[in-house]
């Protein structure tokens, strides 16, 4: 069958594929030897999840941010992807391990971030980490990134990838796709080139957990479950080890570091790299400074740090059995098994998931990238580079509206196949009624109440009818990226009514386009990278025209005039290796001139072509 | 960029080629403009028919995800992704609907006879009562593992019987609409008791 021709992507510029994670995110882009991550000038391709905001309105973003939790505690925001799209009730257990300051947003049920008195929505700060992995990978590819697949752990609701969407917006890139994380994962691994089979994914990471069941039939994927829990991960095992070692140095010494935050960070750290070394090792020790005459040391082994992570690695087996059952598998017709995540390198994780499933599990790529190759993988099918596969993913919670006595009604079930829609027909209840108010929400429970709020939908503009005639189809599309829309129509007149929608906890159109015009993104310094990087790309351009000029054996240059070319392209590609924008301009001005004018001077029409064809992309 | 055109004919409007679907071109990959009474059996380029071949069906239905998929329209025009999402939506709710044998007879015997799955809903006495012996015995049955496999076993036998009758190709020839639609809901009432025996205890 000849498929159609692949609609292009308006404008050029390279589409990356972004990991948005709790604790780290990253980069990456599909090259010729398939998906590679983008890694920063030393190599590194994990930026940690950490924003710290400075004296002077300044903020940085990555490792050195996470560097200054311990000094920096009460400004530096890390795990932020836990509030993103969450109500102010619903973070109470993020609020009470969190050593940033969180608030209610006054009319909204939004959670913000506090920083001297100065807040944040969680979009902002995403948005800022966001920005730092779009200035890593310009760097690293040599060019503007304004388009990304983004992914999200496959449990999240509307409003957590519609906030995920809204954080690209602020940094400037346009997310054209949310993937889910385990199906990105699958993707990574290649496992698309199998004819037919069913693969599970299970990824915890550093604060949530899912596990999604994948079907592939005939190149197409399929996501046929997803379970999971936005509350679990390595965090959680970190906060049981911290909780020794505080109730250790109560014990010993009678202080208690949890009202010190610097102390508290000092621990967190200091937990977490125990409980990874405990990943190789049979056991580890850490020393604490509890402010007594020596250090205080702690020890844990992994059969003990094992025990104390029993009771989450079953919870996680137990969101798999579910996941299964809404498949209607047993375990035993799983073909592959995924591993994502770094809390997979956790012995004792492997071992539960490979005896769940009867089957070793994959894990040849690093569990932190993963994620991120996968997107890219999904960004060159966008791109248009690959059209064998396509990915059907699914809505991971029921989709409904409130009605009488706040009952739910379930227009979309679970695990449908997104896009998917429902249609519905309201009418009016008083005379001359003009608009129509419909309260939206997500969950499986009976009444609205144990259901999540999405938002309210005020549809207006109907025209006036007596009570009860105006018929109003309501059409609720959830797009490819699990994101709802809603368009209403009265059926009688044909009447398109007007909606506006009120996030339950989330942004409104207007609110995104408010914190996109003031955003701190807008600040000087991040334009200057963005200058280094066009320069840059500029005088590498300028710099090969002069290069496939110089090759030709007949130009009629004399040894001089090469002699000072190549000295010119030394300084130039010197420069471009600097962080001076300024030097670097200059130096590409001055150069593009100089060739200008030996064009001008010895060298025919075509030649002057060619030059001009390398110096045109240098502004005058 | 592909073309939205009207479905007025059995060819494609833009390559002429035979249409097998009312959504999309297999041949262009043309988007088409569906006409209002369109069914889920048009949209898959099936027969309308009960006894359908699943393989072929699936098959068809992969194929229009290819071509209709948003992630192969668009990329950075807004206009062309909500189109192609509006239409992927389309084809999941047939697929979702036609891809399940009961839910399918119920959508063709809508079809034919509009409103009779309403009209119908008034059950048996005998078949009533049989049910709530059959809810009391699942809720007893739930303390119970070997009762409620036994139980479990019959029910099921009971519900293929019933759907088993319901797709035979017979049955549709000179159908008795308002006798296919109540074999529906009795079908319905047994799922939703083997549902609550599937729930663990």
């Amino acid at each position: 069958m000849s498929l159609p021709t692949p609609a292009s992507v308006s404008t050029a510029g390279p589409i990356v594929g972004i990991d948005l994670g709790t604790t780290n995110s990253l980069a990456a882009i599909m090259g010729k030897d398939g998906p590679r991550v983008l890694p920063d000038r030393d190599g590194q391709a994990l930026i940690p999840s950490v924003v710290s905001f400075l004296d002077g309105g300044r903020h940085i973003v990555g490792r050195e941010a996470r560097g200054m939790a311990i000094t920096n505690p009460r400004r530096t925001v890390h795990s932020v992807k836990r509030l993103m799209g969450r109500g102010y009730e619903d973070v109470a257990a993020e609020r009470a391990i969190l050593p940033y300051a969180i608030v209610p947003s006054d009319q909204a049920k939004l959670v913000l971030v506090d920083i001297d008195g100065r807040h944040y929505t969680p979009q902002e700060i995403s948005a800022l980490v966001l920005a730092k992995v779009r200035e890593v990978a310009e760097r690293a590819l040599g060019s503007r990134v304004e388009k990304a697949v983004i992914t999200v752990p496959a449990y999240f609701d509307d409003s957590q990838r519609q906030a995920t969407r809204d954080a690209a917006k602020i940094a400037g890139l346009l997310a054209l796709r949310i993937v889910n994380e385990p199906t990105a994962a699958a993707l990574a691994y290649g496992l698309h080139t199998r004819k037919e089979g069913t693969i599970v994914v299970y990824d915890l990471g550093g604060g949530t957990f899912d596990v999604s069941v994948l079907k592939i039939t005939q190149g197409v994927f399929k996501v046929v479950a997803t379970h999971g829990d936005t509350h679990l991960g390595g965090d959680d095992f970190d906060q049981l080890i911290m909780k020794r070692i505080l109730d250790l140095v109560t014990a010993r010494t009678g202080t208690d570091l949890k009202v010190h935050p610097e102390a508290l960070q000092q621990i967190r750290l200091s937990a977490e790299a125990l409980k990874c070394r405990l990943s190789s090792d049979e056991r580890a020790t850490l020393e604490v400074d509890a402010g007594g005459d020596a250090p205080l040391r702690y020890e844990l082994s992994r059969a003990d740090f094992e025990r104390m992570i029993q009771p989450w690695i079953e919870r996680t087996l137990a969101s798999c059995r579910a996941a299964l059952a809404d498949a209607q598998l047993q375990p035993a017709a799983i073909d592959e098994v995924v591993l994502v995540g770094g809390s997979t390198r956790i012995p004792l994780v492997r071992r539960a998931v490979e005896e769940l499933f009867g089957r070793k599990a994959h894990a040849e790529l690093d569990p932190d990238k993963v994620v991120a190759l996968g997107a890219a993988v999904q960004a060159d099918i966008l791109a248009g580079g690959s059209r064998d596969l396509l990915l059907l993913d699914v809505i991971p919670l029921s989709l409904g509206i409130e009605t009488v006595g706040g009952a739910f009604a379930k227009l979309i079930t679970r695990n449908a196949t997104v896009p998917c829609r429902a249609t519905e027909m309201f009418s009016t209840s008083v005379d001359n009624q003009t608009a129509i108010e419909i309260n939206v929400f997500q969950g499986e429970r009976e009444l609205v109440k144990d259901c999540r709020e999405l938002g309210r939908f005020k549809l207006r503009g109907l025209p006036t009818m007596p009570a009860g005639l105006p018929r109003v189809e309501v059409t609720f599309l959830v797009d490819a990226d699990g994101v709802l829309t809603v368009s209403a129509k009265e059926q009688r007149s044909g009447v398109a009514a007007a909606i506006d929608v009120v996030p339950s906890h989330g942004l409104t159109r207007d609110q995104v386009k408010a914190i996109v015009k003031d955003s701190i993104l807008n600040a000087q310094a991040d334009f200057k990278a963005r200058d280094l990087v066009e320069m840059r790309n500029k005088a590498h351009n300028l710099v090969q025209g002069t290069r496939r000029v110089l090759a030709m054996k007949e130009m009629p240059f004399t040894p001089e005039q090469r002699r000072e070319l190549e000295a010119d392209i030394a300084r130039l590609e010197q420069l471009g290796r600097s962080e001076d924008v300024a030097a670097l301009k200059k130096a590409a001005d001055e150069f593009g001139h100089k060739t200008q004018a030996l064009a001008d001077d010895v060298i025919g029409a075509a030649i002057k072509a060619e030059l001009q064809k390398a110096s045109g992309q240098l502004p005058t | 960029m592909t073309a939205r055109v009207r479905a007025a004919t059995t060819a494609c409007p833009r390559c002429g080629a035979a249409l097998q679907s009312t959504l999309a071109c297999l041949a262009c990959g043309a988007l088409l403009d569906e006409p209002a009474d369109a069914t889920h059996f048009q949209r898959l380029g099936l027969p309308a028919t009960t006894a359908l071949d699943a393989a072929a069906a699936e098959r068809n239905y992969l194929r229009l995800s290819r071509a209709l998929h948003p992630d192969f329209h668009g990329g950075a025009d807004e206009a062309a992704t909500g189109r192609a999402n509006a239409a992927t939506a389309v084809l999941n709710e047939a697929w979702s609907v036609l891809s399940e044998p009961a839910s399918r007879a119920e959508y063709l015997l809508e079809l034919l006879e509009p409103g009779v799955m309403e009209r119908s809903k008034q059950l048996s006495p005998a078949f009533l009562a049989e049910a709530m012996d059959l809810s009391e015995e699942a809720d007893a049955a739930a303390r119970d593992p070997r009762a409620a496999a036994g139980l479990r076993a019959r029910v099921q036998a009971e519900a293929d019987t019933r759907l088993a009758s319901v797709l035979a190709p017979g049955a549709w020839v000179e159908p008795d609409a308002r006798r296919l639609a109540t074999t529906l809901h009795e079908l319905r009432v047994l799922r939703r008791v083997l549902r609550d025996l599937g729930k663990p205890a």
